[in-house]
Protein backbone atom coordinates (compact mmCIF):
# COMPACT_ATOMS: atom_id res chain seq x y z
CA UNK A 1 0.00 0.00 0.00
CA UNK A 2 2.66 2.19 0.63
CA UNK A 3 4.56 1.68 -2.33
CA UNK A 4 0.84 2.01 -4.03
CA UNK A 5 0.75 5.85 -2.92
CA UNK A 6 4.33 6.84 -4.26
CA UNK A 7 2.83 5.02 -7.42
CA UNK A 8 -0.26 7.18 -7.39
CA UNK A 9 2.14 10.21 -6.69
CA UNK A 10 4.59 9.92 -9.47
CA UNK A 11 1.08 9.57 -11.75
CA UNK A 12 -0.29 12.57 -10.20
CA UNK A 13 3.00 14.54 -11.52
CA UNK A 14 2.38 12.83 -14.79
CA UNK A 15 -1.31 13.72 -15.50
CA UNK A 16 0.10 17.24 -14.03
CA UNK A 17 2.67 17.81 -17.30
CA UNK A 18 -0.04 15.83 -19.79
CA UNK A 19 -2.70 18.52 -18.31
CA UNK A 20 -0.28 21.43 -19.25
CA UNK A 21 0.68 20.39 -22.53
CA UNK A 22 -2.98 19.11 -23.34
CA UNK A 23 -4.39 21.86 -22.34
CA UNK A 24 -5.50 23.31 -25.86
CA UNK A 25 -7.14 19.73 -26.67
CA UNK A 26 -10.90 19.92 -25.58
CA UNK A 27 -11.90 17.61 -22.95
CA UNK A 28 -8.48 15.63 -23.24
CA UNK A 29 -6.92 18.61 -21.10
CA UNK A 30 -9.91 18.96 -18.38
CA UNK A 31 -9.71 14.51 -17.93
CA UNK A 32 -5.62 14.71 -17.07
CA UNK A 33 -6.29 18.61 -15.16
CA UNK A 34 -8.85 17.42 -12.94
CA UNK A 35 -7.53 13.33 -12.75
CA UNK A 36 -4.48 15.13 -11.07
CA UNK A 37 -5.13 16.08 -7.86
CA UNK A 38 -7.36 13.01 -7.81
CA UNK A 39 -4.87 10.80 -8.03
CA UNK A 40 -2.60 12.74 -5.31
CA UNK A 41 -5.57 12.06 -2.78
CA UNK A 42 -5.68 9.39 -3.50
CA UNK A 43 -2.28 8.78 -2.59
CA UNK A 44 -3.03 10.63 0.41
CA UNK A 45 -5.20 8.26 1.60
CA UNK A 46 -3.52 5.08 0.52
CA UNK A 47 -0.36 6.30 2.55
CA UNK A 48 -1.64 7.26 5.39
CA UNK A 49 -3.93 4.07 5.52
CA UNK A 50 -0.67 2.51 5.54
CA UNK A 51 0.95 4.29 8.24
CA UNK A 52 -1.91 2.85 10.35
CA UNK A 53 -1.27 -0.14 9.00
CA UNK A 54 2.19 0.42 9.72
CA UNK A 55 2.02 1.02 13.43
CA UNK A 56 -0.59 -0.88 14.03
CA UNK A 57 1.67 -4.18 12.66
CA UNK A 58 4.20 -2.61 14.78
CA UNK A 59 6.54 -2.25 11.59
CA UNK A 60 8.50 0.41 10.14
CA UNK A 61 6.44 3.57 8.47
CA UNK A 62 8.90 5.65 6.69
CA UNK A 63 7.91 4.37 2.92
CA UNK A 64 4.35 5.26 3.67
CA UNK A 65 5.44 8.65 5.11
CA UNK A 66 7.65 8.88 1.90
CA UNK A 67 3.81 8.26 0.00
CA UNK A 68 2.17 10.95 1.91
CA UNK A 69 4.54 13.76 1.22
CA UNK A 70 5.13 12.90 -2.19
CA UNK A 71 1.33 12.93 -2.59
CA UNK A 72 0.82 16.04 -0.49
CA UNK A 73 4.02 17.90 -2.81
CA UNK A 74 1.97 16.52 -5.96
CA UNK A 75 -1.60 17.92 -4.74
CA UNK A 76 -0.40 21.70 -4.65
CA UNK A 77 0.56 21.77 -8.29
CA UNK A 78 -2.28 19.21 -9.64
CA UNK A 79 -4.96 21.24 -7.58
CA UNK A 80 -3.37 24.99 -9.20
CA UNK A 81 -3.46 22.68 -12.56
CA UNK A 82 -6.85 22.00 -12.45
CA UNK A 83 -8.28 25.06 -11.21
CA UNK A 84 -6.17 26.64 -14.01
CA UNK A 85 -5.62 24.69 -17.11
CA UNK A 86 -8.43 22.45 -16.25
CA UNK A 87 -11.04 25.19 -15.72
CA UNK A 88 -10.31 26.95 -18.87
CA UNK A 89 -10.39 23.96 -21.06
CA UNK A 90 -13.58 23.26 -19.42
CA UNK A 91 -14.88 26.74 -20.03
CA UNK A 92 -13.24 26.14 -23.69
CA UNK A 93 -15.20 22.52 -24.34
CA UNK A 94 -18.15 23.61 -23.26
CA UNK A 95 -17.82 26.82 -25.53
CA UNK A 96 -18.05 29.52 -22.85
CA UNK A 97 -15.21 31.21 -23.40
CA UNK A 98 -14.08 32.75 -26.59
CA UNK A 99 -10.24 32.99 -27.37
CA UNK A 100 -8.51 35.57 -29.74
CA UNK A 101 -5.50 36.26 -31.03
CA UNK A 102 -4.85 39.50 -29.68
CA UNK A 103 -5.69 37.82 -26.19
CA UNK A 104 -9.08 39.66 -26.27
CA UNK A 105 -11.32 37.11 -24.69
CA UNK A 106 -15.53 37.55 -23.93
CA UNK A 107 -16.47 35.16 -21.25
CA UNK A 108 -19.93 34.09 -20.64
CA UNK A 109 -21.10 33.86 -16.68
CA UNK A 110 -23.32 31.25 -15.02
CA UNK A 111 -26.49 33.04 -15.18
CA UNK A 112 -27.09 34.66 -18.53
CA UNK A 113 -24.78 37.63 -17.92
CA UNK A 114 -22.23 38.41 -19.65
CA UNK A 115 -18.55 40.01 -19.13
CA UNK A 116 -15.93 41.21 -21.84
CA UNK A 117 -12.87 42.70 -21.14
CA UNK A 118 -8.98 43.31 -22.52
CA UNK A 119 -6.44 40.88 -21.21
CA UNK A 120 -3.75 43.04 -19.12
CA UNK A 121 -5.82 45.69 -18.15
CA UNK A 122 -5.94 44.77 -14.33
CA UNK A 123 -4.62 47.42 -11.91
CA UNK A 124 -5.67 50.19 -13.61
CA UNK A 125 -8.89 52.86 -13.20
CA UNK A 126 -12.29 51.38 -13.38
CA UNK A 127 -13.28 52.04 -17.34
CA UNK A 128 -16.58 49.80 -18.88
CA UNK A 129 -14.83 46.48 -20.24
CA UNK A 130 -16.76 46.51 -23.31
CA UNK A 131 -15.04 43.89 -26.27
CA UNK A 132 -14.76 46.02 -29.56
CA UNK A 133 -16.86 44.63 -32.99
CA UNK A 134 -15.24 42.47 -35.09
CA UNK A 135 -14.41 43.98 -38.13
CA UNK A 136 -17.66 43.71 -40.52
CA UNK A 137 -19.87 44.86 -37.48
CA UNK A 138 -21.73 42.02 -37.01
CA UNK A 139 -21.80 40.64 -33.16
CA UNK A 140 -19.70 37.30 -32.75
CA UNK A 141 -21.61 34.58 -31.47
CA UNK A 142 -19.75 32.65 -28.57
CA UNK A 143 -19.01 29.67 -30.20
CA UNK A 144 -16.30 27.87 -29.21
CA UNK A 145 -12.74 28.42 -30.07
CA UNK A 146 -11.36 31.07 -32.56
CA UNK A 147 -8.63 31.86 -34.23
CA UNK A 148 -8.71 35.07 -35.47
CA UNK A 149 -8.08 35.99 -39.18
CA UNK A 150 -7.06 32.73 -41.20
CA UNK A 151 -3.69 34.71 -41.97
CA UNK A 152 -2.74 34.83 -38.13
CA UNK A 153 -0.64 32.56 -35.97
CA UNK A 154 -2.59 30.25 -34.05
CA UNK A 155 -3.49 31.76 -30.65
CA UNK A 156 -1.86 31.65 -27.46
CA UNK A 157 -3.98 29.00 -25.36
CA UNK A 158 -5.20 29.53 -22.74
CA UNK A 159 -4.69 33.62 -22.94
CA UNK A 160 -2.44 34.79 -20.37
CA UNK A 161 -3.19 38.00 -19.31
CA UNK A 162 -0.06 39.82 -19.34
CA UNK A 163 0.49 43.11 -18.26
CA UNK A 164 2.53 44.90 -20.43
CA UNK A 165 3.30 47.59 -17.42
CA UNK A 166 6.78 49.28 -17.64
CA UNK A 167 8.68 47.95 -14.63
CA UNK B 1 -7.51 42.45 -7.40
CA UNK B 2 -5.29 40.16 -8.83
CA UNK B 3 -7.06 36.63 -10.09
CA UNK B 4 -3.31 35.91 -11.34
CA UNK B 5 -0.59 35.38 -8.94
CA UNK B 6 1.99 34.78 -11.47
CA UNK B 7 2.61 33.29 -15.19
CA UNK B 8 5.48 30.37 -15.10
CA UNK B 9 6.91 29.75 -18.34
CA UNK B 10 7.52 26.34 -18.85
CA UNK B 11 9.34 26.01 -22.54
CA UNK B 12 6.70 27.64 -24.76
CA UNK B 13 4.32 26.92 -22.84
CA UNK B 14 3.01 29.54 -20.26
CA UNK B 15 1.03 28.17 -16.88
CA UNK B 16 -0.61 31.32 -15.20
CA UNK B 17 -1.00 30.53 -11.55
CA UNK B 18 -4.59 31.55 -10.25
CA UNK B 19 -4.65 33.26 -7.01
CA UNK B 20 -7.88 31.56 -5.89
CA UNK B 21 -6.05 27.77 -6.28
CA UNK B 22 -2.70 29.05 -4.61
CA UNK B 23 -4.82 30.11 -1.73
CA UNK B 24 -7.17 27.17 -1.53
CA UNK B 25 -4.02 24.96 -1.36
CA UNK B 26 -3.11 26.93 1.39
CA UNK B 27 -6.12 26.70 3.31
CA UNK B 28 -6.53 22.86 2.58
CA UNK B 29 -2.70 22.38 3.91
CA UNK B 30 -3.59 24.24 7.22
CA UNK B 31 -6.67 22.52 8.07
CA UNK B 32 -5.31 19.01 7.49
CA UNK B 33 -2.09 20.00 9.34
CA UNK B 34 -4.16 21.68 12.16
CA UNK B 35 -6.15 18.11 11.64
CA UNK B 36 -2.88 16.11 12.12
CA UNK B 37 -1.57 18.47 14.70
CA UNK B 38 -4.89 17.51 16.87
CA UNK B 39 -4.68 14.34 15.96
CA UNK B 40 -0.68 13.85 16.95
CA UNK B 41 -1.74 15.64 20.44
CA UNK B 42 -4.52 13.59 21.40
CA UNK B 43 -2.37 10.46 20.63
CA UNK B 44 -4.46 9.13 17.80
CA UNK B 45 -3.74 7.04 14.81
CA UNK B 46 -1.60 10.05 12.66
CA UNK B 47 -1.67 7.61 9.62
CA UNK B 48 -5.70 7.41 10.06
CA UNK B 49 -6.24 10.85 10.37
CA UNK B 50 -4.03 11.66 7.05
CA UNK B 51 -6.05 9.04 5.32
CA UNK B 52 -9.48 10.93 6.86
CA UNK B 53 -8.18 14.02 5.79
CA UNK B 54 -7.50 12.42 2.04
CA UNK B 55 -10.97 11.57 2.38
CA UNK B 56 -12.61 14.51 3.87
CA UNK B 57 -10.79 16.68 0.60
CA UNK B 58 -12.30 14.19 -1.92
CA UNK B 59 -15.44 14.28 -0.46
CA UNK B 60 -14.89 18.44 -0.46
CA UNK B 61 -14.75 19.04 -3.64
CA UNK B 62 -17.31 16.06 -4.71
CA UNK B 63 -19.91 18.41 -2.53
CA UNK B 64 -18.78 21.60 -3.54
CA UNK B 65 -18.83 20.58 -7.56
CA UNK B 66 -21.98 18.58 -6.75
CA UNK B 67 -23.74 21.39 -5.04
CA UNK B 68 -22.52 24.54 -7.45
CA UNK B 69 -24.19 22.16 -9.90
CA UNK B 70 -27.43 21.65 -8.53
CA UNK B 71 -27.92 25.18 -7.99
CA UNK B 72 -26.84 25.79 -11.73
CA UNK B 73 -29.30 23.04 -12.64
CA UNK B 74 -32.02 24.93 -10.57
CA UNK B 75 -31.09 28.14 -12.20
CA UNK B 76 -31.78 27.31 -15.60
CA UNK B 77 -34.03 24.49 -15.44
CA UNK B 78 -31.61 21.89 -16.88
CA UNK B 79 -30.22 18.93 -15.62
CA UNK B 80 -27.55 18.92 -17.68
CA UNK B 81 -25.68 21.51 -15.53
CA UNK B 82 -23.24 18.61 -14.29
CA UNK B 83 -21.61 19.78 -18.39
CA UNK B 84 -21.23 23.29 -17.53
CA UNK B 85 -17.80 24.46 -16.59
CA UNK B 86 -17.24 23.31 -12.66
CA UNK B 87 -17.72 25.95 -9.81
CA UNK B 88 -17.13 25.48 -6.18
CA UNK B 89 -19.50 25.95 -2.91
CA UNK B 90 -18.59 26.33 0.23
CA UNK B 91 -21.55 24.97 1.76
CA UNK B 92 -21.26 21.69 -0.55
CA UNK B 93 -17.81 21.68 0.62
CA UNK B 94 -18.95 21.33 3.67
CA UNK B 95 -21.59 18.85 3.80
CA UNK B 96 -19.48 16.69 1.37
CA UNK B 97 -16.47 16.39 3.56
CA UNK B 98 -18.85 15.80 7.01
CA UNK B 99 -20.91 13.06 4.59
CA UNK B 100 -17.81 11.67 3.36
CA UNK B 101 -15.76 11.47 6.79
CA UNK B 102 -19.51 9.78 8.35
CA UNK B 103 -19.68 7.20 5.50
CA UNK B 104 -15.58 6.40 6.01
CA UNK B 105 -14.74 7.34 9.50
CA UNK B 106 -15.62 4.47 11.44
CA UNK B 107 -13.58 2.35 8.28
CA UNK B 108 -10.44 4.49 9.21
CA UNK B 109 -10.47 3.69 13.06
CA UNK B 110 -10.04 7.25 13.88
CA UNK B 111 -12.55 8.99 16.40
CA UNK B 112 -13.09 11.92 13.97
CA UNK B 113 -15.10 14.24 16.23
CA UNK B 114 -12.49 14.50 18.62
CA UNK B 115 -9.74 15.83 15.97
CA UNK B 116 -12.81 17.67 14.59
CA UNK B 117 -12.95 19.39 18.16
CA UNK B 118 -9.44 20.36 18.77
CA UNK B 119 -8.89 21.46 15.28
CA UNK B 120 -11.28 24.18 14.86
CA UNK B 121 -9.34 27.08 14.67
CA UNK B 122 -7.07 25.68 12.31
CA UNK B 123 -10.21 25.48 10.17
CA UNK B 124 -11.69 28.74 10.34
CA UNK B 125 -8.43 30.05 9.38
CA UNK B 126 -7.93 28.08 6.27
CA UNK B 127 -11.77 28.73 5.56
CA UNK B 128 -10.61 32.65 6.15
CA UNK B 129 -7.77 32.09 4.24
CA UNK B 130 -9.64 30.42 1.31
CA UNK B 131 -12.68 33.65 1.67
CA UNK B 132 -9.45 35.53 1.07
CA UNK B 133 -8.68 33.94 -2.53
CA UNK B 134 -12.36 34.73 -3.40
CA UNK B 135 -11.36 38.06 -2.84
CA UNK B 136 -8.55 37.92 -4.68
CA UNK B 137 -10.59 36.08 -8.09
CA UNK B 138 -13.03 38.38 -7.46
CA UNK B 139 -15.66 36.37 -6.71
CA UNK B 140 -18.56 36.22 -4.20
CA UNK B 141 -18.19 40.16 -4.51
CA UNK B 142 -20.70 42.32 -2.77
CA UNK B 143 -23.71 43.70 -3.99
CA UNK B 144 -22.80 47.79 -5.46
CA UNK B 145 -21.62 49.97 -2.52
CA UNK B 146 -20.03 53.35 -2.16
CA UNK B 147 -18.95 53.01 1.39
CA UNK B 148 -15.22 53.62 2.98
CA UNK B 149 -14.37 50.13 2.58
CA UNK B 150 -15.63 49.40 -1.03
CA UNK B 151 -13.73 48.44 -3.74
CA UNK B 152 -13.92 48.19 -7.52
CA UNK B 153 -12.24 45.25 -9.24
CA UNK B 154 -10.96 46.20 -12.70
CA UNK B 155 -9.24 42.75 -13.97
CA UNK B 156 -10.90 41.52 -16.59
CA UNK B 157 -10.52 37.82 -15.46
CA UNK B 158 -12.30 38.71 -12.08
CA UNK B 159 -16.13 38.15 -12.19
CA UNK B 160 -17.01 41.62 -10.05
CA UNK B 161 -15.18 43.81 -12.81
CA UNK B 162 -18.29 43.14 -14.66
CA UNK B 163 -20.57 45.28 -12.84
CA UNK B 164 -17.81 48.23 -12.96
CA UNK B 165 -18.43 50.07 -9.61
CA UNK B 166 -17.77 49.97 -6.02
CA UNK B 167 -18.31 47.32 -4.43
CA UNK B 168 -18.95 45.52 -1.09
CA UNK B 169 -15.82 43.83 0.23
CA UNK B 170 -18.18 40.63 1.37
CA UNK B 171 -14.84 37.88 1.50
CA UNK B 172 -12.80 40.31 3.59
CA UNK B 173 -15.92 41.07 5.85
CA UNK B 174 -16.28 37.23 6.35
CA UNK B 175 -12.60 36.62 6.40
CA UNK B 176 -12.32 39.14 9.05
CA UNK B 177 -15.27 37.44 10.89
CA UNK B 178 -13.64 34.14 10.84
CA UNK B 179 -10.39 35.14 12.17
CA UNK B 180 -12.32 36.67 15.11
CA UNK B 181 -14.10 33.54 15.33
CA UNK B 182 -10.73 31.19 15.08
CA UNK B 183 -9.35 33.32 18.01
CA UNK B 184 -11.86 32.97 20.09
CA UNK B 185 -11.87 28.47 19.84
CA UNK B 186 -8.18 28.88 20.33
CA UNK B 187 -8.66 31.19 23.61
CA UNK B 188 -11.29 28.95 25.29
CA UNK B 189 -10.57 25.21 25.75
CA UNK B 190 -11.94 22.42 24.28
CA UNK B 191 -14.32 21.12 26.69
CA UNK B 192 -15.06 17.23 26.09
CA UNK B 193 -13.38 16.83 23.07
CA UNK B 194 -15.45 14.23 20.67
CA UNK B 195 -18.89 15.52 22.02
CA UNK B 196 -18.73 17.23 18.33
CA UNK B 197 -20.04 20.19 20.60
CA UNK B 198 -16.81 22.77 19.43
CA UNK B 199 -17.82 21.60 15.95
CA UNK B 200 -21.85 22.49 15.80
CA UNK B 201 -20.52 25.58 17.26
CA UNK B 202 -18.43 26.31 14.29
CA UNK B 203 -21.53 25.10 12.37
CA UNK B 204 -23.60 27.65 13.98
CA UNK B 205 -21.35 30.97 14.12
CA UNK B 206 -20.69 30.50 10.33
CA UNK B 207 -24.38 29.96 9.36
CA UNK B 208 -25.18 33.21 11.87
CA UNK B 209 -22.46 35.06 10.20
CA UNK B 210 -23.67 33.79 6.36
CA UNK B 211 -26.60 34.69 7.02
CA UNK B 212 -26.06 38.35 8.26
CA UNK B 213 -23.69 38.63 4.91
CA UNK B 214 -25.67 37.44 1.97
CA UNK B 215 -27.61 40.76 1.87
CA UNK B 216 -24.72 42.47 0.88
CA UNK B 217 -23.53 39.99 -1.66
CA UNK B 218 -23.87 40.90 -5.34
CA UNK B 219 -23.45 37.99 -7.21
CA UNK B 220 -26.59 36.49 -9.19
CA UNK B 221 -24.62 32.91 -9.98
CA UNK B 222 -24.88 31.86 -6.10
CA UNK B 223 -28.82 31.40 -6.78
CA UNK B 224 -31.68 33.64 -6.01
CA UNK B 225 -35.04 31.96 -4.87
CA UNK B 226 -38.54 33.20 -3.71
CA UNK B 227 -37.92 36.29 -6.40
CA UNK B 228 -34.49 37.45 -4.53
CA UNK B 229 -35.52 37.15 -0.71
CA UNK B 230 -33.41 34.14 -0.10
CA UNK B 231 -30.40 32.75 -1.77
CA UNK B 232 -28.95 29.29 -1.63
CA UNK B 233 -26.57 29.65 0.80
CA UNK B 234 -29.18 31.50 3.02
CA UNK B 235 -31.69 28.16 3.23
CA UNK B 236 -28.51 25.91 3.77
CA UNK B 237 -27.57 27.45 6.33
CA UNK B 238 -30.77 28.00 7.92
CA UNK B 239 -30.73 24.02 7.66
CA UNK B 240 -27.41 24.26 8.98
CA UNK B 241 -28.48 26.37 12.20
CA UNK B 242 -31.30 23.86 12.81
CA UNK B 243 -29.20 21.18 12.67
CA UNK B 244 -26.59 22.38 15.07
CA UNK B 245 -29.51 23.02 17.54
CA UNK B 246 -30.58 19.80 17.37
CA UNK B 247 -27.57 18.09 17.67
CA UNK B 248 -25.68 19.91 19.94
CA UNK B 249 -25.44 17.71 22.83
CA UNK B 250 -27.18 18.47 26.37
CA UNK B 251 -25.33 18.65 29.27
CA UNK B 252 -26.51 15.63 31.35
CA UNK B 253 -27.88 16.17 35.33
CA UNK B 254 -25.23 14.69 36.65
CA UNK B 255 -22.56 17.14 34.89
CA UNK B 256 -25.20 20.07 36.33
CA UNK B 257 -24.47 18.57 39.88
CA UNK B 258 -22.06 20.33 41.62
CA UNK B 259 -18.94 17.42 42.98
Amino acid sequence: MAVGSIVLAALSLVSIGLGVLTTPIPVVGAIFSFGAPTLAIAGVITGGLAMSRARRENRSRDLALAGVIASAVCFVPALITALTCGVCNALCSTGRIETRRDFHFNIQQGTGGSQAGRAGQGGGSAEPLTLPPPPGGKPRAPSGHDAGPRDAPPPAFPPPPIDKRPP
Amino acid sequence: MHPIVTILQLGEQELPIASYGAMLCLAILIASGGAVRAAHRARLDVGACIAACGVAIAGAFGGAVLLHALVQGILLGSPGALLLPPGLAFFGAALGAAGALALFGRQLGLDVLVVADRAVPAFCIAHAIGRLGCFLGGCCHGAPWSGALAVTYTHPLAPAAALSQPVHPVPLYEAAALVLLASVFALVPVREPGSGRRVLQYAAAYSVLRLGLEPLRGDAVRGLFFGGALSTSQLIAAAVLLAAALLYPRPSRDAKQPA
